[in-house]
C-alpha cells in the first residue's frame, strides 16, 4: 500500500513527531509513504516526494512540519476534487493520513464520502476537535501560557500592574483556561462564558484591597466582552474557511481596566510563540500514538475515521461523529479557576 | 574600656523598570549586611515614591529567604520615580516639583550610613544629583537593556537575551512550516544589545537596530534572496527603539509629567510593509514584558550577587558616591558620574556587528 501523509491548517508542536511515527509504522508494514506539501494545496497540485526512514530521523524534538502547511480549502478552488483525485492516482497513492484541525479533517471527511481511503488525526493547539480528549500541540501551548505567566507575575508584582496576557483560542477556552490555571492566573476569561469590564476591573479591585496590587488576567482571542458586543478582530479579511483573524481583545481589555481602576495595566499577546518550540512529553508521546494507530486503522482497511484519546486509550471513531459538535471548554474547569479569582 | 559604637544602618532601593536579579542583589546586600556585619537594613518601597510617603521596612536574614530564584523585586518600583521632577496633583491639575530636598530630608531622618540605590540609567542619574547635594549614595546598576557603559554587563540582560532567543527558536518552526516571515519585537530602548545578540543566538534573518538606521528594501532583498535559495521563510528582530533612515522611532505612549515616553510599534509597522512589499504572509510578535520575567539565569544570579556584596564592602569602607560594576573579571567602585556620561550603544563597526554580516544577517543597510 502506498500511503500519503499531510499536515493541513495552523502549525503545532507534534506534526514531525505524528509524520516520523507515520512513516515508520508504515515501513515496518512494509507499506510505502509519500508527504505531501504544505495540505490540501499540494494534493491539488501534484507536490508529493518519497518519505524515507532518512527523511524523518532526527526530527521528533522539533516543532512545525517538515511537509509545510497552508489553509488552502480545496473544494473552494476550481476543480478542487477532481485535481486531488487526479494526483492521487498519479501517484498510485492508495490511502491518506490528513493530519489537521476540524478544518483539515472536514476535507478529509468529503474525500472519504468520495471513496478515498483516509484517516485522520487530530492535531490543533485550541484542544478544540469534539472527537477526542487531547489534541496534538495543546499541552506545549498550555506549557508556553502557563511560563509566560510566571514571568509575567514577577514583573507585575514588581511595578504592581495589571497584565492581561491575550492567548489563543477561537471559540474554544482550553488554552485559556488550563494554561491560566496552571500559571495561577486573577482572571480567566474564555469565549464560551462572555464577561463584562466590570468583571473584571471587580476582581482586581478586591485584590487591590486585600493588599495585593497586581493581578494576571488570561483572555482567549475569541472571548466576547458583552458590553462591546461582538469578538475582537483585526481586520474584516476571513480565510478560506471563513474564520476572521481574531486579535484585540486584549488591548481593548487592557485599556479599559487601566481608565476604569487607574492601575497600570500591560498587555502582552502570546500570539505565535504558543505554536513553536518543541514539543512536550505529552505531545510527542500522543502524536506518536496517533501516528502509529492511523496506520494500523489502514491496515485493518478501517476508513472514514479519526484516531482519538479517550481517557488512556487510543481508539478510532468516525469521522462524521469525531466533527459533530464542539469542544467547548470543560464548565467544571471553569468553575474551578473561579475558585482562585 | 570599649569604645561604644553606633550599630550600622543602611537603606536599600529599587527604581525604574523591574528586571530579573533584583531580588538576588537584595538578598546579597541583606545577608552581607546583617549577617556577615550586623548591621540593620532599611528596604525601601517602591523606589523614591515609597522614600518621600514613609514606606520603609526592616529587612532582615528570614525576609530574603527563597527569593534568589524569584524574578520581580520584593521592594517593588516605579518608573515614575524622580524626585527632581516629581508629579503632584494640585486643585486636580498635576504639576512637576522639585523633591529632591524633602528625599534628603527623609534620608537624614532614618540617619543611614549608606543609601543603596539599585538602577538603570535614570535612577543613578537620581542618585549621582542627590550626591551632589551630600547624600551617602552608592549605585548598583541594572536594567535589562545592557546600555550603562560603565560596566561591562548588567544583570537582566542575560535573562532577557535568553527569553528572547527563546522565542525567536519558537518562531522559526511555525515560519517555517506556514512560509511566513515572523518579525519579533524585542525591547532595549535606544539600545540594540537584546536584539541584536538574541537575533544572533537564534539565527534571525535580519536585525534591526537603533543604531543602524534601516531601510526596508535592504530587508526585502535579504527576504527575497532567501526564497530564492528555497528558504521561504525569514525572521526578522526588531528592536524597539529601531528607525528607518531618515525616520523617527514610534512611540506607544507619548511622555507626560514625570513619565517618559514608552516605546512600541515598530515590529507591527515593519511586519505590515514587509507583507505589502513581498506579497508575502507576515506576523508581528512583541514579546513585552516577559522580557522583564521570570527566574534570573546563572549568569545575573552571580552578578547580582557579587555587585549587592560589593556595594555592601563600600559601605562598610566607607566609599560613598560611587558604583559598582563588572570590568573583566572584576567587580570595581567607579564614579557614579562615569555611568550616566554616555550610554552603551552597539557600535556599528564593532565585531558583534560584523559577526553578524559575516555570517549574512542583514542590518537593513548597504553595508
Amino acid at each position: 500500500m502506498r500511503i500519503a501523509v499531510l499536515t493541513g491548517g495552523g502549525d503545532a508542536p507534534g506534526l514531525n513527531a505524528a509524520i516520523r511515527a507515520v512513516v515508520r509504522k508504515a515501513l515496518d508494514l512494509e507499506h510505502e509513504v509519500v508527504g505531501v506539501r504544505n495540505g490540501w494545496l499540494g494534493l491539488l497540485d501534484g507536490s508529493v516526494f518519497p518519505l524515507t526512514r532518512d527523511n524523518v530521523s532526527g526530527i521528533l524534538p522539533r516543532g512545525g512540519t517538515i511537509l509545510g502547511t497552508s489553509r488552502t480549502n480545496p473544494f473552494k478552488q476550481e476543480d478542487g476534487s477532481q485535481r486531488m483525485l487526479k494526483t492521487l492516482a498519479q501517484f498510485g497513492i492508495d490511502a491518506l493520513v490528513a493530519i489537521g484541525g476540524d478544518d483539515t479533517l472536514s476535507v478529509a471527511l468529503r474525500l472519504h464520502k468520495m471513496g478515498v481511503k483516509v484517516v485522520g488525526i487530530p492535531k490543533t493547539m485550541d484542544n478544540d476537535v469534539p472527537g477526542t480528549d487531547f489534541t496534538i500541540g495543546f499541552d506545549t501551548a498550555v506549557n508556553v501560557v502557563m511560563e509566560a505567566c510566571d514571568r509575567l507575575h514577577t514583573t507585575a508584582e514588581a511595578h504592581h500592574r495589571v497584565m492581561v496576557v491575550e492567548v489563543m483560542g477561537r471559540d474554544a477556552g482550553w488554552v485559556a483556561g488550563v494554561g491560566g490555571l496552571a500559571g495561577g492566573a486573577d482572571v480567566i476569561l474564555v469565549p464560551e462564558v462572555p464577561f463584562t469590564i466590570d468583571e473584571v476591573c471587580d476582581v482586581v479591585r478586591r485584590r487591590h484591597g486585600r493588599g495585593r496590587t497586581f493581578s494576571i488576567v488570561v483572555v482567549a482571542e475569541g472571548a466576547k466582552p458583552s458590553d462591546f458586543g461582538l469578538q475582537i478582530t483585526q481586520d474584516a479579511r476571513v480565510d478560506e474557511f471563513g474564520h476572521v483573524r481574531l486579535g484585540g481583545v486584549g488591548a481593548l481589555l487592557a485599556r479599559e481596566v487601566e481608565s476604569r481602576t487607574g492601575y497600570e495595566t500591560r498587555v502582552t499577546v502570546l500570539g505565535h510563540l504558543q505554536r513553536g518550540g518543541s514539543p512536550t512529553v505529552f505531545d510527542r508521546v500522543l502524536a506518536t500514538r496517533y501516528g502509529v494507530a492511523a496506520v494500523e486503522a489502514l491496515e485493518a482497511e478501517h476508513y472514514g475515521v479519526m484516531v482519538a484519546l479517550r481517557g488512556t486509550k487510543i481508539v478510532t471513531v468516525s469521522l462524521e461523529d469525531a466533527l459533530t459538535g464542539t469542544s467547548r471548554f470543560d464548565l467544571e474547569l471553569y468553575r474551578l479557576t473561579k475558585l482562585f479569582h | 574600656m570599649m569604645p561604644t559604637t553606633r550599630r550600622k544602618r543602611i537603606g536599600v532601593l529599587t527604581g525604574g523598570g523591574d528586571c530579573p536579579g533584583l531580588n538576588a542583589v537584595i538578598r546579597a546586600i541583606v545577608l552581607s549586611a546583617c549577617g556577615g556585619y550586623g548591621w540593620e537594613v532599611l528596604g525601601v518601597e517602591d523606589g523614591f515614591e515609597g522614600l518621600l510617603n514613609d514606606r520603609t521596612r526592616t529587612l532582615d536574614v528570614d525576609d530574603v529567604r527563597g527569593i534568589l530564584t524569584r524574578g520581580g523585586t520584593i521592594l517593588g518600583t516605579t518608573n515614575r520615580g524622580n524626585p527632581f521632577a516629581w508629579p503632584v496633583v494640585r486643585d486636580g491639575k498635576t504639576e512637576v516639583i522639585d523633591a529632591s530636598r524633602q528625599v534628603l530630608e527623609k534620608l537624614e531622618n532614618l540617619h543611614l550610613d549608606a543609601m543603596i540605590i539599585i538602577g538603570g540609567d535614570g535612577t543613578l542619574r537620581i542618585a549621582e544629583a542627590l550626591q551632589q547635594m551630600g547624600a551617602p549614595v552608592i549605585g548598583i546598576p541594572k536594567t535589562i537593556d545592557n546600555d550603562i557603559s560603565a560596566t561591562d554587563v548588567t544583570f537582566g540582560f542575560d535573562t532577557a537575551r535568553l527569553t528572547a532567543t527563546e522565542a525567536i527558536d519558537k518562531l522559526h518552526t511555525t515560519a517555517e512550516s506556514h512560509h511566513r516571515i515572523m518579525v519579533v519585537e524585542t525591547m532595549g530602548r535606544n539600545a540594540g544589545w537584546i536584539a541584536l545578540e538574541s537575533g544572533l543566538a537564534g539565527g534571525a534573518d535580519a536585525v534591526l537596530i537603533p543604531e543602524i538606521p534601516y531601510e526596508l528594501d535592504a530587508v526585502e532583498r535579504t527576504i527575497e534572496e532567501r526564497a530564492a535559495r528555497g528558504r521561504r521563510f525569514s525572521i526578522v528582530v526588531v528592536a524597539e527603539g529601531a528607525h528607518p533612515e531618515g525616520g523617527e522611532p514610534v512611540y506607544r505612549e507619548p511622555g507626560a509629567p514625570g513619565k517618559l515616553p514608552r516605546l512600541g510599534g515598530i515590529g507591527q509597522r515593519v511586519a505590515d510593509a514587509l507583507a505589502e512589499r513581498t506579497g508575502r504572509e507576515s506576523r508581528c510578535t512583541v514579546l513585552g514584558h516577559l522580557q522583564r520575567g521570570g527566574s534570573p539565569t546563572p549568569f545575573d544570579r552571580l552578578l547580582a550577587t557579587r555587585f549587592g556584596v560589593r556595594a555592601v564592602a563600600c559601605a562598610a569602607e566607607g566609599i560613598l558616591g560611587r558604583m559598582v560594576a563588572l570590568r573583566g573579571p572584576d567587580v570595581i567602585s567607579i564614579p557614579i558620574r562615569d555611568a550616566i556620561d554616555t550610554p552603551k550603544r552597539v557600535r556599528p563597526d564593532g565585531d558583534l556587528v560584523m559577526a553578524a554580516r559575516d555570517l549574512g544577517i542583514s542590518l537593513g543597510d548597504e553595508p
